[in-house]
């Protein structure tokens, strides 16, 4: 079943949270947070994020399409609400990606 | 519980930096463990990079099998999109897979490919282009990263990748930062020591495998302080204190290859390996722009994008390519740097102006043949020393996800995407950068001693740790077993038991481009098979 808005905002504010606790972010996390200019996140850490949801929801996502557009702008920055409302605009109920090795990933 | 198996990996090591500090008393234990054992050069994947070549060893397939052919992959084969490899792309059974299929266990440290954590029986800390920041993500079992985090000194900005640190790797460093920068991978290695070393005594598993990855970095940013034949262009204070750091670096990991030696004990089989080699790059090749020069690409903005922009990994690196190309006039062009991997637009619904398939065989043997002709404008010296169309070398089913067009250069080199003045420039002084012949060194009991064998396959390695671990080995492995490296009287024992591979049931590709579309028949497969084992890639 596709998951909710509501849930992928908790699932993704979850891991944002036990992530955060390592390196001593105290700051709010909400869907006006910013990754990168609130967080301290680098680029790179969206990228992996990306790969994570990807796993997590066992679907490919046009993250490289929203990255391309996200790159174009002039301060290149996501926050969580933009990060969850992407997500849930490409979720489709069916997964399709899994470990092609047939290990679970 | 002992480890049966440990494998060392040191990315990047070669022979040529390492014989000379064994021979000058740097690395004794290494010098000693080289003479009363076996090793031998060890032939890398095209391309030779990290993510191919580490992932060949493990699975004992080359790179058209299981699909990883550089850190980043096409979206589907003909997408212009790219995204960064994780676990999930990996196409092929890695040795921890099926070692776990035939009920042992194994830890798997710092290996690139392992995000997200495959679910193992055993342990896995990922490890790549791996941000700190999410070092817990890339840890299993979850609870993993709580343990290893209560280690004394443990600091996962400096175990993982951190890329205020990377930047400057690829950047280059200032005169006065190279000592720290050393000293950080110095660190590095410790840290990952005592991970191993923590969890050999708490939770031992059958098959042991670590990764230290700070050799390649040292050598590609210090390649001039380490290399003998540059030793006579130092002549400064500092430039000798940097050699100094060097050699302590080296010193500092041949005491960490002895502690774990002796942490797995006299029984147990020991393997280190590199990816790949090294050797000085002594010039830069701007792909693209030779491309623009010759009508085959042409930039959005008539610029591209310049060396003055940053090279830090991150969405504007995955995703500028799409919009900075004029794709209306682009037939060709390099999106990833590390792979030395071009791409032909093929016409399609999303690219109307792309290639017809009538006339792709043409504009790549015109390619290929053009490219082969660069010179290098000061020495008038070839750059480019092959160029290999993908059926040459990348046999399998990924087949067509990998570049259309290959590149080797004359130095060993990695061309650069970016945009520039010229096409080639020359490095002064020259970087470190990869080279074909990596390392192989082997011992324990069941290892013949004091013998130099002729070049392996880096596809041999993967049958050789089955076959210490006394596991069959599936047919549908690219290597054999170097029987010349074990101990006749184990062969004896214990013969080299091949099984048939398992059909594919259980490895599911995702729906977006990894079909087996490659269109060979059997004669073409035995066919490329041949030029493979020709070129020395496949035994």
């Amino acid at each position: 079943m596709q998951p909710s808005r509501d849930q992928i905002l908790t699932d993704f504010l979850a891991i944002l949270r036990s992530l955060s606790d390592d390196w001593e972010y105290s700051g709010e996390l909400n869907e006006k947070t910013c990754l990168i200019a609130d967080m301290g996140l680098e680029s790179l850490d969206i990228v992996v994020l990306g790969a994570n949801v990807q796993a997590q929801y066992k679907q490919v996502l046009p993250f490289s399409e929203f990255f391309a557009e996200v790159g174009q702008r002039e301060l290149p920055d996501i926050t969580i609400g933009e990060w969850v409302d992407f997500i849930h605009e490409h979720l489709s109920a069916q997964p399709i990606l899994e470990s092609k090795e047939g290990v679970a990933a | 519980m002992k480890p049966r198996t440990v494998l060392i990996g040191l990315d990047g090591a070669t022979f040529a930096v390492l014989n000379p500090l064994m021979q000058d008393g740097t690395m004794p234990f290494l010098q000693k463990f080289v003479a009363s054992g076996t090793h031998a050069l060890l032939r890398s994947t095209i391309p030779a990079l990290t993510p191919p070549a580490w992932t060949s060893m493990m699975t004992g397939r080359s790179p058209g099998y299981h699909g990883i052919f550089n850190f980043f992959g096409k979206e589907a084969a003909n997408s212009a999109h790219i995204r960064l490899l994780t676990s999930n792309d990996v196409g092929a059974e890695t040795i921890w897979s099926y070692a776990n299929r035939h009920d042992l266990r194994a830890t798997v440290l710092n290996f690139p490919l392992t995000f997200p954590a495959p679910h193992i029986d055993g342990q896995v800390v990922a490890g790549g282009w791996m941000p700190w920041r999410q070092l817990r993500l890339g840890c299993y079992p979850p609870e993993l990263y709580d343990r290893i985090k209560t280690l004394p000194g443990f600091n996962p900005r400096e175990i993982a990748m951190d890329m205020a640190h990377e930047e400057k790797a690829l950047e280059g460093v200032q005169q006065e930062e190279y000592e720290g920068w050393i000293e950080l991978h110095t660190r590095r290695e410790r840290h990952w020591f005592n991970v191993l070393r923590f969890l050999v005594e708490n939770d031992p598993t059958d098959l042991i495998t670590v990764l230290f990855d700070g050799v390649d970095k040292l050598q590609h940013l210090c390649w001039r302080f380490l290399d003998p034949v540059y030793a006579p262009t130092l002549t400064e204070a500092w430039e000798f204190r940097v050699r100094q750091q060097c050699v302590n670096y080296f010193a500092q990991l041949d005491g960490l290859i002895a502690s774990i030696v002796e942490l797995a004990g006299p029984d147990a089989t020991i393997v280190m390996t590199s990816d790949h080699g090294f050797g000085p790059q002594v010039r830069t090749f701007f792909v693209n722009t030779w491309l623009q020069q010759h009508g085959y690409l042409a930039w959005a903005d008539g610029e591209g994008p310049r060396p003055s922009e940053t090279s830090v990994l991150g969405m504007k690196q995955v995703a500028r390519h799409t919009y900075q190309l004029d794709w209306t006039r682009t037939q060709a062009y390099a999106s990833m740097p590390g792979g030395n991997g071009i791409q032909i637009v093929r016409a399609d619904a999303d690219h109307p102006y792309g290639i017809p398939d009538t006339e792709y065989d043409e504009l790549c043997a015109k390619l290929v043949a053009e490219l082969q002709q660069i010179k290098d404008p000061e020495t008038g010296e070839a750059v480019i020393a092959a160029a290999w169309r993908r059926e040459e070398v990348f046999v399998g089913p990924y087949h067509d996800m990998a570049p259309d067009i290959t590149l080797e250069l004359q130095d060993g080199g990695l061309f650069s995407i970016l945009a520039s003045e010229t096409i080639v420039s020359p490095r002064r002084p020259p970087t470190g950068t990869h080279a074909p012949d990596g390392i192989f060194i082997a011992g324990g009991p069941d290892i013949r001693r004091g013998v130099e064998l002729p070049e392996l396959s880096i596809l041999d390695i993967a049958p050789l740790l089955l076959y210490s671990l006394d596991l069959p080995i599936p047919t549908d492995l690219e290597g054999q077993v170097p029987s010349e490296a074990i101990e006749p009287s184990r062969l004896i024992r214990q013969p080299v038991h091949k099984v048939t591979a398992e059909p594919k049931a259980a490895v599911v590709a995702p729906e977006v481009g990894f079909e087996d579309e490659s269109g060979l028949d059997e004669e073409d497969e035995a066919e490329l098979m041949r030029r493979l084992q020709a070129l020395g890639y496949v035994e």
